[in-house]
């Protein structure tokens, strides 16, 4: 967490050598100061860590931190009292489509020789390997993520970042750099995909505040490839912060870009005070992302599959160093590098990879859109920790929740059923539906196997989230719970038109009596405004040896702006027919998965959200293996029998024994088979034609 | 009445195991190393482990037997190597029997099936007294075997001298199979149609609790030698498809398509299953069958006692069953709608489950 | 010529995962796909302290039908001729392999190099090969591309990595 004041410098010196202008840099923002206090406060733990960037795939590449400085700066931690450093990092996804991406290997090839220039040795970790607990809050966007236990006990931590642009977020430097401490090689799914990757920056900041930040901007790596094509540019200057808030928000006003263009980003608090020395005025001849490419990339990225696809074509790889894992990513990395070898400074080159990137979105998108139409399995579930806190919520605000939905309720009487049980009406630019469906199953055994208070994650279209109990009855059933749902847009047509997830959180209290249980809830927050509101109640009720289940809802959700444009109540009857089937689908579909849970079925729609240590395997992998299985099961005649079988020329019937004279054409009778000593039966009862 | 029942985690052999117990016989199953026990290994019954193909492994198990049902087969017409199918059926059948007979088993119950009484093009209703033509290319595969399985057995039979009762169930469906089956196959196929379609000809369908017990009537009181129908009902495949989609909430056929159309479907599904893994919902083979008339009567059976239950009833115990399996996906579930019937159908299962837990326990 | 090199990193001190690939191959061949075994033949140390070693392998390498039909299993595999030195940085190799025996040259060197600070080993396998135009003459022209096919699958693909196997199974062997 920053504190209440911090320091900056950015130094920049043409004839200074690098590890000169490190040291300028590091002295302006007192960092041996910093050093001296932190470890005296620690006592017997002189540990520090180092978290470089260590993301290039190449020796001596502009988009990784220079490992001289890195082992430059740590003697210079020795020297200040330091017992042991150690350079830390984890895999990422690279190490599923590339070799030698360990941490250790790749350490050793893109320079760290485990050894200062003044002999002291240095050890390089993988922070994945002792990550065994989790520091985070139940109710952080990190829950349950374990963190090393080196880095949060060392005692001092310092992040030193390469210079560099991003296609998606314009520019990765020291935020960027500190989720490489994260477990779990597929970091583009769980923490950007998955996650608000702003709050896991937040989270991680709060559990492991970095003591000192610095970007090693000497040799940059600019133009609009970002980490997957670095095209050095000598710009040196050396940043250094006492907060890697202040470092990223000083190297983006250096790219000439708003801080703001990264998701990790956000300002430190207004209080906090930053002494600068330096100039943040742009580099001169600086070359960034251009705005449709990070757009066009952030939307390519959300798709899982094409962007674990795409990444080994689009990255630059020194393949002495790092081959690839499987030969078809190499041919098609070799094949398409000449297209975007078109040089980058160029607007031509620019253009060429403006274009790769908005057709990879557009891709994106149609997958997305058909998966939420048309294949709802395909798509990965989201985690969503809760993001509300009970202490929060007043007594008041509890006991206010059943009356209100009664009171929207009421709005309904009047209002007639159609021949499938639903009833609607708009009140306030909000739709008022309740549904009912009757299951002849009795009541003890429906909710023995149906909890009411579960209902939200079985209704239609449910894609993730997550509920907390804050108070049971004496039978130990739940009677007051905070929730948060995902759902798929809503109508899922309105994907097509830039429907979002539907994003609540909400608070619902549980009453049982005998023969009947009923659950309401109101919306208290919607993360990402997808939602104005959405309340509601369910109930179970006995009704003779029969089971009667109700839903009534209020429901306002923000549709797409395309959507929002047109004013659909201009056109009653359509709008009527819309909201009708929409609702009619949600109440059908909602009503079978109830039943299916009955059965004692998942009705959870998508694939399991991304976990660390599980790896999915590559789809090109999976393409592969199917290529392997076709090759395997069809015969190697495949074409000829395939032929053979489509062969019109031939007579599919017995040909005759003999033609009489009269043209009538004989057939050989079959013989008569009977088993040695068994009767024969006659024809006697069943159905006859 | 001391009973082995071969191929015991199959759909019949689960249910005879199940049948044998409620009318108080003793029952013992035989299962291959590795099989799925999950619908049997909580029945009260003793299971060994031994393979139809392998003699040696017959013989403990059938000591002290009076009576054997082999219901152990490939019943497929996918995924399974035709040379299997031929091993398991002939080869497997032989050595029951060889080995009943050195056990001093009294009575064998070869289970065969219907195919072997033929099809044809014209609605009629077949008995034990039709056979199907075994030199019909359309007849190969599955049906071949079938056919030389029962005249094996009864060469065998009496060769030995041990006797033999041929159990011949129609399209049997239900529950505890552990594999899908064809049978059970055409009821999820039907509900995973988007363009539910049907086709001529027709079909017999019955429950496999009834075909179970069938079994045990046949083995008290068949004829030695002699086959029976165990069926229930004939109905064109139009009807069939009717009271499944009526059963399950799902929409009547819209299409009736021709033995052409099937053809081409199966091939597109059969490729379908090569590509993703996963079974076809229709293959060639079945496809082959369209437009014929799988009609029996079980009039022999039913003079020994034999009373089954409605293809409605056998179709409303199947999908209680198959629309809480994995057989239906997910988004298949979520457009049913289970008349009562099958939650009847199914609360009465459970009773009878928990029922016989309760009595093992 | 064709010319191909790859480089393996491990996280075991150099002596010990050289002497595991000198000495132990036998024992790593299980781990290798498509590998059915590997059989020292002949093992000479030298007095300059050189080690000469020759080992069998037997492959069953997954070729398209037709190729596979064309060539018997006494064919898959190779000799792999080795020389080592005495500090275990260097391995000199030539293979020769069953198939078309004395058509194609395969021969190469892997260097073995400290890294990680000592704690590792960085594995550069580094090798040629071509086939004897004259000895391809001499096949009948319905087998030529299918001989020509086994080849660069056998030799191309296969070796190289196989090497990036064996020298993660040494590795294994040695935990």
């Amino acid at each position: 967490m920053t504190s209440a004041a911090a320091t900056l410098a950015v130094v920049t010196d043409d004839a200074a050598s690098p590890t000169d202008l490190l040291d300028r840099a590091a002295s302006a923002i007192g960092f041996a100061r910093m050093v001296k206090r932190a470890l005296r406060r620690k006592g017997n733990n002189g540990e520090v860590i180092v978290v470089p960037a260590m993301d290039g795939f190449a020796s001596g590449s502009p988009a990784i931190a220079d490992p001289a400085l890195v082992e430059h700066l740590i003697d210079r931690l020795y020297d200040l009292g330091a017992s042991s450093v150690r350079v830390g990092a984890t895999e990422g996804s690279d190490a599923l489509w590339a070799e030698n991406r360990d941490v250790f290997m790749r350490a050793d090839l893109l320079g760290y020789r485990y050894f200062t220039p003044a002999g002291r040795e240095y050890d390089i970790v993988d922070l994945a390997e002792d990550a065994k607990h989790s520091p985070f809050a139940a109710e952080s966007v990190l829950a349950g993520i374990s963190l090393s236990a080196a880095l949060q006990k060392a005692a001092f931590r310092i992040v030193f970042a390469a210079n560099r642009t991003d296609t998606a977020d314009g520019y990765a430097l020291t935020l960027q750099t500190l989720l490489s401490v994260l477990p779990g090689r597929d970091k583009e799914s769980l923490y950007f995909r998955q996650r608000d990757p702003g709050a896991v920056i937040t989270a991680l900041l709060d559990a492991v505040p970095i003591d000192a930040a610095f970007i090693d901007a000497y040799v940059s790596s600019h133009g609009h490839g970002g980490g997957a094509r670095p095209l050095a540019f000598e710009t040196r200057t050396i940043i250094a912060a006492s907060d890697p808030l202040v470092a990223d928000q000083a190297g983006a006003l250096k790219m000439g870009l708003d801080p703001q263009a990264s998701r990790l980003w956000h300002a430190p608090p207004a209080d906090v005070e930053v002494r600068t020395s330096g100039s943040v005025l742009p580099y001169d001849g600086w070359v960034n992302v251009t705005p449709i490419v990070r757009e066009a990339a952030r939307r390519r990225q959300k798709d899982a599959a094409l962007d674990r696809s795409v990444r080994p074509f689009l990255q630059q790889v020194d393949t002495s160093l790092f081959p690839f894992r499987n030969e078809a990513n190499a041919r098609i990395n070799t094949w398409i590098e000449p297209f975007l070898s078109v040089d980058d400074a160029t607007v031509t080159g620019r253009q060429v990879f403006a274009l790769l990137e908005m057709i990879l979105a557009q891709i994106a998108e149609g997958r997305a859109a058909w998966q939420i139409l048309f294949a709802k399995d395909a798509i990965t579930r989201r985690p969503a920790a809760l993001n509300v806190r009970a202490q929060d919520i007043d007594e008041d605000r509890w006991a206010g929740v059943s009356p209100t939905i009664a009171s929207q309720r009421a709005l309904l009487s009047g209002c007639t059923a159609d021949a499938e049980g639903l009833r609607w009406r708009m009140v306030d630019g909000a739709v008022l539906f309740d549904c009912v469906r009757r299951y002849p199953v009795p009541f003890d055994a429906f909710v023995a196997a149906v909890p009411v208070h579960r209902t939200i994650q079985f209704m239609n279209d449910y894609i993730g989230g997550e509920a907390a109990t804050l108070a049971s009855d004496e039978a130990g059933r739940v009677t007051r719970q905070l929730e948060r749902n995902l759902y798929l847009p809503q109508p899922n047509f309105t994907v097509l038109l830039g429907g979002d997830i539907i994003d609540v959180t909400k608070i619902e209290t549980v009453h049982y009596a005998g023969d009947r249980h009923v659950m309401a809830w109101q919306t208290l927050l919607s993360a990402n405004g997808s939602a104005l509101a959405d309340d509601g109640l369910v109930e179970f009720a006995a009704v003779g040896d029969d089971t009667v289940v109700a839903i009534f809802a209020r429901q306002h959700f923000r549709q797409p702006p395309l959507v929002e444009a047109f004013d659909l109540t201009l056109l009653p009857d359509l709008h009527a027919w819309l909201v009708t089937d929409a609702y009619r689908r949600f109440a059908s579909r909602t009503f079978a998965n109830l039943e299916a849970v009955l059965e004692g079925r998942d009705v959870r729609i998508g694939k399991p959200a991304a976990q660390v240590g599980t790896d999915e395997p590559l789809p090109i992998d999976g393409l592969l293996a199917l290529a392997e299985r076709l090759r395997n099961e069809l015969p190697d005649d495949w074409i000829e029998s395939l032929r053979a079988r489509f062969d019109w020329t031939r007579k599919d019937h017995l040909a005759p024994d003999r033609i009489d004279a009269h043209g009538f054409r004989h057939f050989k009778t079959v013989p008569q088979r009977s088993y040695a000593g068994s009767p024969t039966h006659s024809a006697g009862s069943g159905a006859a034609a | 009445m001391k009973a082995l029942v071969t191929g015991a985690n199959g759909l019949i052999g689960a249910n005879l195991l199940r049948s044998l117990h409620r009318q108080g016989h003793q029952a013992n199953g035989l299962v291959r190393t590795g099989s799925d026990l999950t619908h049997i290994a909580h029945l009260p019954v003793t299971l060994s482990v031994g393979d139809v193909l392998n003699m040696d492994s017959l013989r403990e198990p059938m000591s002290g037997r009076d009576v054997v049902f082999h219901t152990a087969v490939h019943f497929s017409y996918w995924g399974h190597d035709h040379a299997e199918v031929r091993a398991t059926a002939l080869d497997g059948t032989r050595n029951v029997l060889t080995a009943a007979r050195g056990a001093g088993v009294r009575r064998v119950v070869v289970t065969s099936s219907t195919v072997t009484l033929g099809a044809g093009r014209e609605p009629l209703v077949r008995d034990e007294t039709s056979f199907a033509d075994a030199d019909d290319s359309r007849n190969a595969g599955y049906v071949a075997t079938k056919i030389e399985q029962e005249a094996r057995a009864a060469q065998i039979a009496e060769e030995t001298g041990i006797e033999i009762v041929f159990a011949l169930p129609t399209m049997s469906v239900g529950p505890f199979g552990t594999s899908l089956g064809p049978s059970n196959g055409v009821i999820t196929s039907y509900l995973a149609d988007s363009y539910r379609l049907s086709w001529p000809g027709g079909c017999n369908i019955v429950a496999v609790e009834d075909v179970a017990d069938g079994h045990i009537l046949l083995a008290e009181s068949g004829e030695p030698g002699a086959r029976y129908v165990l069926g229930s009902e004939n109905l064109t495949w139009r009807e069939v498809h009717g009271m499944i989609a009526e059963l399950s909430g799902v929409s009547p056929p819209l299409q009736i398509v021709g033995k052409f159309a099937s053809r081409g479907i199966a091939a597109a599904q059969e490729l379908r299953a090569l590509v993703t893994g996963s079974a076809p919902l229709a293959t060639r083979k079945q496809a082959d069958m369209v437009g014929r008339y799988y009609w029996y009567s079980h009039a022999a059976t039913q003079a020994l006692g034999y009373s089954p239950r409605s293809a409605r009833d056998a179709l409303a115990g199947a999908i209680a069953w198959l629309a809480a399996s994995p057989h239906v996906a997910r988004e298949t579930r979520m457009g049913m709608r289970l008349d009562r019937k099958v939650h009847e159908a199914r609360a009465g299962r459970v009773r009878a489950e928990d029922a016989l837990r309760n009595r093992a326990a | 010529m064709k010319p191909f090199q790859t480089l393996v990193g491990v996280r075991k001190p150099l002596p010990d995962i050289a002497a595991v690939i000198r000495d132990r191959l036998p024992e790593i061949a299980p781990a290798l796909a498509d590998v059915s075994h590997i059989e020292v033949t002949c093992r000479e140390d030298r007095e300059d302290g050189s080690t000469l070693l020759i080992n069998e392998w037997r492959v069953d390498p997954k070729l398209p039908g037709p190729v596979r039909q064309a060539i018997s299993d006494e064919m898959l595999g190779w000799n792999d001729h080795a020389v080592w030195t005495v500090d275990l940085t260097e391995c000199t190799w030539r293979i020769e392999p069953f198939f078309m025996p004395g058509a194609i040259h395969c021969a190469g060197a892997t260097r073995f190099e400290p890294a990680m600070g000592g704690h590792g080993t960085k594995a550069i396998f580094s090798g040629e090969f071509a086939v004897d135009a004259s000895a391809l003459a001499k096949i009948p022209p319905g087998l030529r591309g299918a001989a020509v096919s086994a080849v660069e699958t056998i030799v191309g693909s296969m070796v190289p990595r196989n090497f990036r196997h064996t020298i993660e199974a040494a590795a294994r062997l040695l935990d």
